[in-house]
């Protein structure tokens, strides 16, 4: 594996929520509690879990964007959870990110080609206008998007034409990560393929590393290197792509794939119907020890009482006291 | 015996300052008692735009033109009190966001009971027995606490389950599931497909299931329909839409689904272009600018719906082979 660019080390955000009564001690929300990753240069790392696993939280305190309660986000040897507002600020044009909603994303009132160089116009001020324009047609051509583009508004554009203005917003300061939050989710079908085939020739193009958010495992799985799975700021299983699918070992990774509705109907209705019962806890009052235990088919009484550390099984990281037994059993 | 649903030559247009945007345009669609239909298509295809116009529930600059018959009744054109009586007692209605149909000031009790009491004039501990016997159906645990809570106080899931429980209320002949899963987690969402169909099985209602989700139709559907641009472009059996498809569009839909299988391939196949602006659609057929096997007509007449094989249509020139098949 070549050197990771990103480096997140015991990573923990927490909110503090007003209690029940006025006066009353306040609740703590642990978003995320306690993830670790690397992200080599050029790969992509995805990210899975339900809604409320933490995996936006997560994007954003690697940018910056919520405090970080503890832990370290270790980026071209400096810690960004550290660093004095000035330093981040440099740093940040390293590190970019693209939204789920394309057009929620894009200001209204500015043409594609203003949207396109804000990032250069606010880090690269001096940056003569001839070169800024140069680098924006090259970044449309790169993205798909036509010259004659330049001057239109985002309400222009479809869906998959705006996701395609986003990421060429985020790639013009030829960023060394990229976070992509949900990227394809709000897109039609046919623009998913599109876009999804976009961000990996971009990659192989600038060497670009991302950082793939997705609550949808199949796709994510299409463009990731290393797959983590988290559950209630925790993360469940860090695995490579090819592993994920032959030997997946956490039994909430496993619920994951087992949710997935394949699309063949013969399958469909052969194969058993045995979804994941109830919904994530709240992050409020997580169950002890392991916190996946409470909809977890093979719970067992030491699942209650100790936290399974993350450790080694196989290729992957897994955090289950039964990982082998389960694997057996599968 | 005659369809459940019979939808003939149905065209929907709405009247905007750019001109009149044609959202559905002659579509013919048939649903049998107990039989589940799914309509496939992207987002602006028509397809949310063509169930609303049955019930009478397009939005003022809209209009509904050919025939929608329940049971022999035509419902175009219908007083707004015959399709007010209509909308939950003989059809029930799930959107994508269950907000939609929850009134967020309203118990869950008030809401489940008042369409029965309502539509069928049960007293109210009938209706009160009743809203706890489909909590039960649809499984929602502590029926009775939950019919005293407010929807803020259940999660996205339960929130779904609710609006199912409350389409049902009346014992509707048809339920109308408008992307029920597509907000939902994928863990959820299995779950509330598996209810969808105990929900077939048991009660024997027809299902007309909207979605863009390929994964959806295949757990659910008896038969599909592919619509493109306001158009049917193809129909059949769900085993005829996944296997023996016809239509360079839904061929396309097919593969740009990533798939849970061992190896991935380097791209995924996907359909250039956009799909079209409903103001300026093209001449002839509306996918020929993205469609990978136009022929010349294509841009120049309308394909229509010719048939396959018995119950198997597509509207398409093109007859030839489109890529690797299976089945």
């Amino acid at each position: 594996m070549s050197e990771a660019v990103l480096s997140v080390r015991d990573l923990r955000v927490h909110f503090t929520l007003r209690g029940e009564r006025w006066f009353g001690p306040p609740h703590v929300l642990r978003a995320v509690d306690g993830v670790s990753f690397d992200l080599p240069r050029g790969e992509t790392l995805g990210v899975v879990g339900e809604s409320g696993c933490g995996k936006s939280t997560v994007a954003r305190a690697v940018l910056g964007l919520v405090p970080v309660t503890a832990g370290a986000v270790r980026f071209a040897g400096e810690d960004l959870a550290r660093l004095p507002p000035a330093r981040l600020r440099e740093q940040r044009r390293h590190l970019q990110i693209i939204f789920q909603d394309p057009l929620a994303s894009l200001d209204p009132r500015m043409t594609v080609g203003q949207i396109i160089t804000e990032p250069v116009r606010a880090f690269l001020p001096r940056m003569a206008k001839e070169e800024r324009r140069a680098r924006l047609l090259d970044m449309m051509r790169h993205v798909g998007l036509l010259p004659e583009h330049i001057n239109r508004y985002p309400h222009e554009f479809s869906g998959g034409q705006a996701q395609r203005i986003g990421i060429a917003r985020a790639l013009i300061l030829r960023p060394d990560v990229v976070i992509c939050d949900e990227p394809v989710s709000a897109l039609d079908v046919s623009i998913k393929a599109q876009i999804v085939n976009l961000l990996a020739d971009l990659q192989a193009e600038f060497g670009v590393s991302l950082l793939f958010i997705a609550h949808d495992l199949a796709s994510v799985r299409h463009v990731s290197h290393r797959i983590l799975v988290l559950y209630l700021g925790k993360v469940m299983e860090l695995a490579p792509w090819d592993e994920i699918y032959r030997a997946p070992r956490h039994p909430y990774t496993q619920a994951l794939i087992q949710a997935i509705p394949p699309a063949d109907p013969r399958r469909a209705r052969t194969r058993p119907a045995r979804p994941l019962s109830g919904e994530p806890p709240s992050p409020i009052t997580p169950p002890s020890g392991c916190v996946f235990r409470t909809r977890c088919a093979h719970a067992v009484e030491r699942c209650a009482q100790e936290v399974p550390l993350l450790r080694q099984v196989g290729a992957s990281l897994v955090a289950c006291h039964r990982a082998e037994e389960i694997a057996t059993l599968q | 015996m005659p369809p459940l649903l019979e939808v003939r030559r149905l065209s929907v247009a709405f009247h905007t300052r750019e001109g009149a945007v044609r959202a559905v345009s002659d579509v013919e669609l048939e649903l049998a008692a107990g039989e589940t239909l799914a309509v496939v298509g992207e987002s602006g295809s028509g397809k949310s735009q063509m169930l609303l116009s049955m019930l009478g529930l397009l939005a003022r600059n809209g209009r509904a033109e050919g025939s929608v018959r329940l049971d022999g009744e035509e419902l175009l054109g219908a007083p707004e009190a015959r399709l007010a009586e209509l909308r939950g007692a003989a059809v029930g209605y799930v959107f994508q966001d269950p907000m939609t149909s929850l009134n967020p000031y309203l118990s869950i009790g008030t809401q489940l009971t008042e369409p029965v009491r309502l539509h069928k004039g049960a007293d109210r501990a009938t209706a009160y027995r009743r809203a706890i016997e489909m909590l039960k159906a649809v499984h929602i645990p502590e029926s009775e606490r939950r019919m005293r809570q407010y929807p803020h106080e259940l999660s996205g899931g339960m929130r779904q389950r609710v609006a199912i429980a409350m389409a049902l209320m009346c014992s509707p002949a048809i339920l109308i599931a408008d992307e029920p899963t597509t907000a939902l987690d994928v863990t959820v969402q299995a779950q509330v497909l598996a209810l969808l169909r105990e929900i077939k099985d048991q009660f024997g209602t027809a299902v007309i299931l909207v979605t863009h989700d390929l994964g959806v139709i295949a757990e659910l559907a008896d038969r599909v329909h592919v619509m493109y641009a306001g158009r049917i472009v193809e129909r059949g059996s769900v085993e005829d839409i996944f296997y023996r498809y016809r239509h360079p569009y839904t061929a396309a839909l097919k593969r740009s689904v990533p798939s849970w299988t061992e190896s991935r391939p380097q791209r995924l196949v996907a359909i250039s272009g956009n799909p079209p602006n409903p103001l300026r659609l093209p001449p002839g057929c509306a996918f020929a600018p993205r469609c990978a096997f136009r022929l010349e007509v294509c841009g120049e007449r309308l394909p229509v719906l010719e048939r396959v094989t018995d119950g198997h249509a597509k509207a398409c020139f093109y007859a030839g082979p489109l890529g690797e098949e299976e089945g």
